[in-house]
C-alpha cells in the first residue's frame, strides 16, 4: 500500500468501513481522494449503494398473512391452556 | 447513531424510548402498550405484534436456516417462547430485536442439541481469504482494466417494475450467499439492525461482522453484475 496514494483493490475493500465511518481520518482522505479521480471506483461505490438500497426495500412487505397469524395465535392458546397456571 | 468517539454499548437496551414526544419515541410507547396488552391476554393486541413482527422474523429465520419448514418451525417456536415471557420484556430495545434474540437462543438450543456450539462458524468464515473483486479483475498497477459493468436494475423509485426486478435478483442472490454473509447481510442491510445489535445478537466482533457484511454486500454485487445485459453503460 502507497503511503499516499491508494489503488483501486485497495479502495474496493474500503468500502464498508468507510460507510459505517471506521476509517481513521488519514485513510478516509486517501479514500475519498482516490474516489475524486477514480471513475470506476466511483462506480463500484455507487452499485454497492445500489445493492444496500435494494436490500432495505425487501423489507417492504405486507404484514403477516391472516392464515398465519392465525395458525400462531392458536399454537400460543394451545401452549397456554397446557401450561400449568 | 450516537455520536463519533462515543462509548459503544453493546447492550440492546441501546434505543430507549426518550421523552422528546418524536415520531420514533410514539412508536416505541405504542409498543409498549401493545406487549402490556398482549401479556395481559388481550388476543387483538396478540394478532397485532404477530401482523407486524412476523415478516421480520419470517426472513431472519430463512436466512438462519437452510429450509422454509425449518423456518417456519423456529419462528412458531419464537413466537410461543415470547408470548410467555412478554410480561419480563422491559422495554430497553426494540420488541423485534428482543424478537430476533428469542429466535436465535432457540436456533442455539437446537443446534446444541445436535453437538454445535454456535449459530455457525463466524471465526473461520472470516479466517477465509475473499476479495470483494475478482483481483483479475485489476492491471499489474492496481487499476481496473475495465470499469464495473451496469448492474442488471437498480433501485429507480419511478420504476415499480425495475425495483421488484431488482428485489427478485437481490434476493435469489441472498439465497446463495454463505451462511454467516447471509444472516449477517439480512440484519444490517434488510432488517436495518445497527453494528451493535447484530454483534450481540449473533455473537459476533463488531469487527467480524463489518468483514462479513462487505463481502456479502461484494458479492450481491457482483452478483446483479454478472446477471445485466451486455453492453450499455449505466
Amino acid at each position: 500500500m502507497s503511503v499516499v496514494f491508494l489503488k483501486c483493490p485497495e479502495v474496493v475493500e474500503l468500502v464498508t468501513e468507510a460507510r459505517d465511518d471506521e476509517l481513521g481520518s488519514w485513510m478516509r482522505l486517501r479514500y475519498k481522494a482516490h474516489l475524486i479521480h477514480c471513475r470506476s471506483c466511483r462506480r463500484y461505490v455507487a452499485q454497492i449503494d445500489d445493492v444496500i438500497a435494494g436490500a432495505a426495500e425487501l423489507a417492504i412487505e405486507p404484514p403477516a398473512s391472516s392464515d398465519d397469524c392465525d395458525a400462531i395465535l392458536a399454537a400460543v392458546r394451545r401452549s397456554r391452556s397446557v401450561t400449568p397456571g | 447513531m450516537p455520536p463519533a468517539g462515543a462509548p459503544a454499548s453493546v447492550h440492546l437496551g441501546l434505543e430507549v424510548a426518550d421523552e422528546s414526544g418524536d415520531g420514533a419515541s410514539d412508536e416505541l410507547t405504542h409498543e409498549r402498550a401493545l406487549v402490556a396488552r398482549a401479556s395481559a391476554g388481550d388476543d387483538a393486541a396478540c394478532r397485532e405484534l404477530v401482523e407486524q413482527h412476523h415478516p421480520a422474523m419470517r426472513r431472519f429465520a430463512r436466512a438462519a436456516v437452510d429450509s422454509d419448514d425449518a423456518a417456519s418451525e423456529l419462528v412458531q417456536e419464537t413466537w410461543l417462547a415470547a408470548f410467555e415471557s412478554m410480561a419480563r420484556f422491559e422495554g430497553r430495545s426494540r420488541l423485534r430485536t428482543w424478537l430476533f434474540g428469542i429466535l436465535t437462543n432457540r436456533l442455539r438450543k437446537r443446534l446444541s442439541r445436535g453437538g454445535r456450539e454456535q449459530l455457525c462458524d463466524f471465526a473461520a468464515e472470516v479466517a477465509r481469504e475473499e476479495r470483494a473483486v475478482d483481483p483479475d479483475r485489476f492491471t499489474a498497477m492496481g487499476m481496473w482494466r475495465k470499469p464495473p459493468e451496469p448492474l442488471v436494475c437498480r433501485v429507480s423509485p419511478e420504476d415499480a417494475a425495475a425495483r421488484r426486478q431488482l428485489r427478485e435478483h437481490l434476493a435469489a442472490a441472498i439465497a446463495t450467499l454463505p451462511q454467516a454473509q447471509r444472516m449477517v447481510l439480512v440484519l444490517r442491510d434488510v432488517e436495518q439492525c445497527d453494528a451493535a445489535e447484530v454483534s450481540e445478537l449473533l455473537g459476533v466482533s463488531q469487527g467480524n461482522q463489518r468483514v462479513l457484511l462487505h463481502r456479502a454486500r461484494a458479492r450481491l454485487r457482483t452478483a446483479l453484475e454478472g446477471q445485466a445485459t451486455k453492453g450499455g453503460e449505466r
